[in-house]
């Protein structure tokens, strides 16, 4: 280097005096590599928040359009069971006690069955029940007529779904066979009326094990309700799920005097609470997805106060070294002022030297962030990448906005040189 | 060449005490004449330096340089006059401690940076006798080499004026020579030297002799 200028002078005092400028130079890498740091692993962690919720989120949804699926086979292969009642039917009784008292005509049966319009119902069985004591036994049971299923008129294609009972033939539920020790061909007596046990029940646990199925026309005879039913029974309609207002609507429109209740299947029952189940998965991801937010924000106001302190205490650092090489440099300021450099010169040399430690400063802080970065990437199961997670934008506003930073906090010690009275200490000799 | 006229000077000491320093004090330098000023410790002979040099504002009076009112210009205006007209030489040398001999004697062109250093350094450093302490640090060098690259940086600019500070306060005779021998051919060169000094000894060069008496200079 053979000319002189004011950059030169910079360097050489930069490199006389290296403590001041290491020192310098470590807080300013410290306060940007602190930043750069707390911003990536700020990123590093929304990523992985929102990629787990993505993943919840993908299951979900696969778990739904299975479920969907699932729901909608049940719906269209099973259709869903309902009960037509007379209109003046206590559905209150009904409901307690599992029997209808009231009856209607037992042509509704029928008209339903012909009606060409209705073609949400494929199975329809009429039933006239009593609850009674068997007069020959002494005991309680319920009495249903059944007339096994009635024909589809304008369809053909259908198996019957219950077993049809035999005039003259009885079916027994299991606590009544078990009692009375029946077997099948045996006989027994109702209401002096004698019927061959055709059937007998297995155990359900339920009203159907005191119960006697017989013929319905024989049934309505011995009960004297001739052209009598209790309810009718529509099995395996066949429409959309969610609908049954539609399916009472019709029937209703239909049959006036009656009303229509739903007997729900297990296999719907179960594919509700796997809905509901859904469901409830949608609200805790939605919960936890705020849980996540919530965090975030608590992660945030954390680097919002710890950063600051951090740039806070390296502006501190910079302005009272800055001071002390200021200090140290008097006497230099005093040559170069008689030398004949104005103070807009000397206010430069100082600058010069702020700007260079922010620069340099800087440099070192950002590589240093991404070097801690990419060995906290490698570390990781997931693949981010390096600018996903320390955008290029933020490096750029670093590396300018740091020699700003040290230009400023310089800014009153480099004052203070340029204002200083060389008279003062040319005369300390 | 320079002229002080009733030039006054007053520190303010502690708890507002006034020591006057400078007081009427009247001062002609002429072209290519070498003065020296003499007076006791702390009789204000930095302080007329510094006053001449224009570092240094005096209360009343005017320092003229070939008729142009130092005190009248602006700061940068005087700096940038200092930079072409004045050289200081100081006792303490004052070089800058980081810096080669080649850049404390080029330092005096960071002002105002000149084409054709080089050869002007070359030639300094020849005449001082420096060729193979070019790049050794002021701390390397002795006491007498110091002085002499305090002498070139002050002679690079070619200034009209050299206000030297007890030159040789610091030196032995045979520096102190080479230094006085230097003031002497820079005025037979066509430049002008105010000397001050305690030492009546090295006042054999100069061509006015003066004494420095409550703050006036008086003839010897
Ligand atoms: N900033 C100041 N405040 C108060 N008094 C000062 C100040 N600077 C100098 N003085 C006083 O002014 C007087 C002249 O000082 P100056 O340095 O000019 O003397 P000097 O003749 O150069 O002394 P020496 O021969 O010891 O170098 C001294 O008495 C000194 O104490
Ligand atoms: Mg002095």
């Amino acid at each position: 280097m053979k000319g002189m200028n004011l950059t030169l002078l910079v360097l050489r005092e930069i490199i006389h005096r290296r403590l001041n400028f290491l020192l310098g130079l470590l807080s300013v890498a410290c306060a940007t590599a602190c930043l750069m740091t707390a911003v990536f692993l700020l990123n590093l962690h929304d990523r992985r928040t929102e990629d787990l919720i993505a993943t919840k989120q993908a299951d979900l949804e696969r778990q739904t359009k299975a479920m969907e699926a699932e729901f909608r086979e049940i719906t269209t292969r099973m259709g869903f069971n309902i009960l037509i009642l007379p209109k003046d039917q206590n559905l209150g009784d009904f409901y307690a006690e599992n029997y209808a008292d009231k009856t209607m005509p037992e042509v509704y049966a029928k008209q339903l069955a012909d009606e060409p319009n209705i073609v949400t119902v494929r199975h329809l069985l009429p039933m006239l029940q009593a609850k009674m004591t068997w007069p020959e036994q002494k005991r309680k049971i319920l009495l249903i007529g059944v007339k096994g299923e009635m024909p589809w008129a304008h369809r053909d294609n259908k198996k019957p779904i219950l077993r049809p009972v035999e005039p003259g033939t009885v079916a027994v539920g299991y606590e009544l066979h078990q009692s009375l020790d029946l077997k099948a061909g045996d006989t027994l007596t109702l209401m002096g009326t004698a019927f061959e046990v055709a059937d007998l029940h297995p155990d359900q646990g339920t009203i159907g094990d005191i119960t006697l199925w017989i013929d319905l026309g024989q049934a309505q005879q011995l009960l004297e309700k001739p052209g009598q039913i209790s309810l009718i029974q529509a099995l395996e309609c066949a429409c959309a799920w969610a609908d049954l207002p539609r399916v009472r609507k019709e029937i209703q429109g239909f049959l006036p005097d009656t009303q229509v209740i739903e007997l729900r299947s297990k296999a719907l029952a179960r594919a509700e609470a796997r809905q509901e189940a859904t469901r409830m998965t949608e609200v805790l991801l939605d919960s936890e997805k705020k849980a996540q937010l919530a965090l975030k924000k608590e992660r945030e106001k954390l680097s919002a106060i710890l950063v600051p302190l951090v740039l806070v205490a390296c502006v501190l650092l910079i302005v009272i070294l800055a001071y002390l090489n200021v200090r140290e440099r008097r006497m230099e300021i005093g040559i170069l002022r008689a030398l004949g450099l104005h103070t807009a010169q000397i206010f430069q040399v100082f600058l010069g030297k702020a700007l260079l430690l922010g620069l340099l400063g800087a440099g070192i802080g950002i590589l240093g962030a991404m070097v801690l970065a990419a060995v906290c990437l490698r570390g990781t199961v997931e693949s981010y990448s390096l600018p996903d997670t320390l955008p290029p934008a933020l490096i750029v506003t670093v590396a300018l906005v740091t020699p700003l930073v040290t230009a400023l906090s310089s800014w009153l010690p480099a004052l203070m040189a340029a204002q200083q009275d060389p008279a003062l200490v040319l005369r300390e000799e | 060449m320079l002229e002080l006229a009733q030039v006054h000077k007053t520190y303010c000491g502690p708890r507002g005490a006034q020591i006057p320093v400078l007081s009427e004090t009247a001062l002609t330098l002429k072209p290519k004449e070498f003065v020296a000023v003499r007076g006791p410790s702390g009789c204000g002979k930095s302080t007329l330096l510094l006053t001449c040099g224009g570092l240094l504002t005096p209360e009343r009076g005017k320092v003229l340089f070939r008729d142009l009112d130092v005190y009248a210009q602006s700061a940068q205006q005087r700096a940038r006059w200092r930079a072409r007209h004045i050289g200081f030489v100081f006792q303490q040398f004052h070089l800058i401690p980081y810096l080669s001999v080649r850049h404390n004697i080029l330092a005096a062109t960071l002002p105002q940076p000149r084409r054709e250093t080089q050869t002007r350094l070359d030639e300094l450093l020849t005449e001082f006798g420096l060729q193979d302490r070019a790049d050794h640090l002021p701390a390397a060098l002795s006491v007498g080499e110091r002085q002499r690259v305090g002498m070139a940086r002050a002679l690079f600019n070619e200034p009209d004026l050299i206000l030297a500070d007890e030159p040789t306060g610091n030196l032995d005779p045979e520096n102190s020579d080479i230094v006085l021998r230097t003031l002497t051919s820079f005025t037979e060169a066509g430049g002008t030297v105010l000397m001050v000094t305690h030492d009546p000894s090295m006042e054999r060069f100069a061509d006015r002799r003066l004494t420095m008496e409550a703050g006036a200079l008086v003839a010897v």
